[in-house]
């Protein structure tokens, strides 16, 4: 059975209302927060410090009180294709990484067949990274709003414009795609109900499925771009007869101010991400 | 009225949208109705009422996953096996904004996109398309060459029902299709509707929120509110319950409520009429009475 | 006749298919099940490049990064959980697509097109699993195997829907044509 509910796969940018800590803070905050954990996540590679961030993660998540199974159930989808890259990479992989001041043993050779210590500790710490990483998107879209993200986004990047790069173009850019996403999704799915409707055979099985489903795809998508296109002349239009000018002149709509929670955290994760940089190849395992 | 068959049959059907996802929206918790063969039915609700998810039910694009049962032309639904394709032709559903329905470049390839999927050869397409436009007034030469976002909305609406109608469907479906149309565009376009189910038999069920155009034009009614089935039976039987409607968000036409009004003052007996006709009649009969 | 910097046009139309790659990426809709065993190939980046046609470099480079942020924020496996595999590469899409079909237009529009959509899609399937393997995510055969069932479809699909997308938005500019019927 064909499934038109496309906004249910959106769990990006879904909102999920609460009042929690997390939902509270401000959104510059989070996203720096994300910014220091990602760099601090993608510069670890020993299993202490990606167990000591999952757990910083975890907590996260338990303190917006976004059920983890909502976050997790995103994932189950692509399960059978992480599981399959993690053979992979276990199996063939051996040779190829070496964490930093050990040595890679090899724990079995047969023919093409290479497992090492490194390539477990790939598979194991590149789970780990995964997991951490999920929790901590879901952190920034879950619990902020599309509208205080882009504020968010706009806030930190307009300081650029003050040195001649286009931050403040950037945010619009970011904010005008924010706010298409949901509008297109119904066009997407009205586009689809309607052929639908009318015969179109969503979804077919059998030995041409990619030729078919391809075709299918065409039809769906050209009207997607030109429904886009028109939607974009008819905005570019609005702003145009408004005197849209941008940049530095324009009086912002919100003004964020920092609470104290909002210094807290970002001093906190400031100084933890910092650190785990610093010490990352002091890990004792 | 002559009731036949029941061609629909829905029973304390269930839905929610985003299922399994924190944002879970309740739309259906209880709609039963029963719709007969060559009728022409109205279904009335406040917005969000759920009469869009309900109908979109007739045609397969949402199936019963959870409790209830639709039977259509004999049909469960609920069945994965059903020749969902042959439903959808037998059933054709004209959404809530046309304009938005129209995927096309051209309208002629727009209205042709049901005949065409059906495999049918260009000659029985092309005559399919042309009698369709003239069913609901556009004219197939000067129109079908036209890129389908030039039209007017009243244009844009014939151009979606006559896409509809090119599958020649054994029941129509107009989900509020006719709202924010010029008035007289709309009478004409409904008195078209009209013509088709009269004479050719169609069933036509009919979702709006203008009490005028469905007092107008249907037998019987079944007001949805909070996704469950609230009031049914013949327009007048539902019109004449006009405190309970407006609990449901819902008027009566302005010309019924005139009367009643009437009634209220003491002029006449309770009556409920259903058009400007009837209501005429109260009206000339209350002017003949007071003058002798 | 190349208008520099920021106009209203090009914020609005980055905007605008940066949100068509999200929705593609967050939808089934933005993969193509391939005849192979190896998964999905995938669509998404399209915008980028159709951005990069229509609007010049800089345009497809932010399409493409946007399109990088949200791949990484909404990744379901572990590869692209990674800013260095999900977000880098994805930049240059647009802007490969662009100089191509610059270089191309005056001998032929369509084939400038085609030969675009091929360079913009080579340059995602060739930079992503490069940096795929530089991160140690995939042997450098598997990521080879990879490359081939995934780039051939995604190249051939690519090509089509940048034909008809442009080709459909220019004629309607135009106005020209004539239905079926
Ligand atoms: N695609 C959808 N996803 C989520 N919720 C929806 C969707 N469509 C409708 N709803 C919700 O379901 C309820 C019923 O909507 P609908 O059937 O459109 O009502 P009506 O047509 O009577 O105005 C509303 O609360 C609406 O917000
Ligand atoms: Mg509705």
């Amino acid at each position: 059975m064909e499934d038109f509910e496309f906004l249910r796969h959106i769990t990006l940018g879904q909102y999920l209302p609460g009042d929690s800590l997390v939902h509270r803070l401000d959104p510059r905050v989070k996203i720096s927060v994300m910014l220091f954990m990602t760099v601090a996540i993608t510069f670890n590679v020993s299993y202490l410090a990606n167990i000591i961030l999952l757990i910083v993660c975890l907590s996260f998540v338990l303190l917006s009180k976004i059920p983890l199974g909502y976050i997790l159930s995103g994932v189950k989808p692509a399960l059978p294709f992480i599981i399959v890259l993690a053979i992979l990479q276990l199996l063939f992989y051996g040779d190829a990484f070496v964490p930093y001041g050990t040595e890679s043993r090899t724990i079995l050779r047969w023919g093409w067949v290479h497992v090492t210590s490194g390539s477990v500790q790939l598979v194991v710490v590149s789970t780990l990274r995964f997991l951490q990483l999920l929790f901590l998107a879901s952190l920034l879209t879950n619990t902020t709003t599309i509208s205080d993200l882009t504020s968010g986004m706009e806030a930190m990047l307009s300081p650029f414009s003050r040195v001649g790069l286009p931050g403040h173009e950037l945010a619009l850019v970011g904010a005008i795609a924010l706010r298409f996403v949901p509008i297109l999704a119904e066009q997407l799915e009205i586009i689809m109900k309607a052929q639908a409707s009318r015969g179109a055979d969503l979804g077919a099985k059998g030995r041409l499925r990619f030729i078919q489903t391809t075709r299918q795809m065409v039809a769906l998508i050209v009207p997607l771009f030109i429904d886009a296109f028109r939607r974009a002349e008819d905005l570019i239009l609005a702003m145009e007869a408004r005197c849209y000018v941008g940049g530095r002149h324009r009086t912002k709509r919100v003004r964020f101010r920092f609470q104290r929670a909002d210094y807290i955290a970002y001093v906190l994760v400031l100084l933890f991400s910092a650190a785990m940089v610093a010490f990352r190849n002091r890990m004792p395992f | 009225m002559d009731a036949g068959r029941p061609i629909i049959q829905v029973n304390d059907l269930h839905h929610r949208y985003l299922r399994g996802t924190p944002l879970e929206v309740v739309a259906l918790k209880g709609v039963t109705m029963e719709i007969y063969e060559g009728e022409m039915v109205g279904i009335i609700g406040r917005s969000g009422a759920g009469k869009s998810t309900l109908v979109q039910h007739f045609n397969g694009l949402i199936r019963p996953r959870e409790r209830g049962k639709v039977i259509v032309d004999g049909e469960d639904l609920a069945d994965p096996d059903i020749d969902i394709r042959a439903l959808r032709q037998k059933v054709g559903l004209v959404f809530q904004y046309p304009e938005q329905q129209l995927f096309e470049r051209f309208v002629g390839d727009d209205i042709a996109f049901g005949p065409l999927k059906m495999g049918l050869p260009m000659e029985e397409v092309r005559e399919r398309v042309r009698e369709a436009m003239e069913m609901v007034g556009l004219d197939f030469g000067r129109f079908k060459d036209r890129y389908t976002f030039t039209l007017s909305g009243g244009e844009m609406r014939r151009a979606a029902i006559a896409g509809v109608l090119a599958l020649r469907p054994k029941i129509l479906i107009l989900d509020e299709s006719t709202s924010g149309v010029d008035p007289r565009s709309r009478k004409d376009l409904l008195g078209r509707i009209d013509a088709l189910h009269r004479e050719r038999g169609l069933t036509v069920i009919f979702v709006s929120s203008s009490m005028e155009d469905v007092a107008e034009l249907v037998d019987r009614v079944y007001v949805i509110d909070d996704g469950r089935t609230v009031m049914s039976g013949t327009t007048r039987e539902v019109f004449s319950r006009p405190e309970e409607l407006i609990r449901y968000g819902l008027g009566v036409p302005q010309v019924t409520e005139i009367v009643h009004e009437l009634a209220r003052r003491g002029k006449i007996p309770f009556t409920t009429v259903v058009n400007v006709q009837e209501g005429k009649e109260v009206v000339w009969k209350i002017l003949n009475s007071s003058a002798t | 006749m190349e208008q520099k910097g920021f106009t209203v046009r090009r914020i609005v139309i980055a905007g605008v298919l940066s949100a068509i790659a999200i929705l593609l990426g967050a939808t089934r809709l933005g993969f193509i099940p391939v005849p192979t065993a190896a998964g999905n190939a995938t669509i998404m980046h399209v915008p980028a490049i159709i951005g990069g046609i229509m609007e010049g470099w800089v345009v497809g480079g932010i399409i493409g990064f946007i399109f990088g942020i949200f791949s990484f924020l909404q990744a379901t496996i572990p590869l692209f959980k990674d800013p260095l595999v999900a977000i880098f590469p994805r930049i240059f899409i647009g802007i490969t697509a662009y100089f191509t079909y610059v270089g191309l237009k005056r001998f032929n529009e369509y084939v400038a097109l085609i030969v675009a959509a091929a360079v913009g899609t080579l340059t995602n399937t060739v930079l992503v699993l490069t940096m795929a393997v530089v991160r140690g995510y995939m042997a450098p055969g598997v990521a080879l195997g990879v490359g081939i069932t995934h780039g051939i479809p995604e190249i051939i699909v690519a090509c089509i829907l940048v034909v008809a997308v442009v080709a459909a938005w220019k004629r309607v500019e135009t106005g020209r044509g004539r239905s079926k019927v």
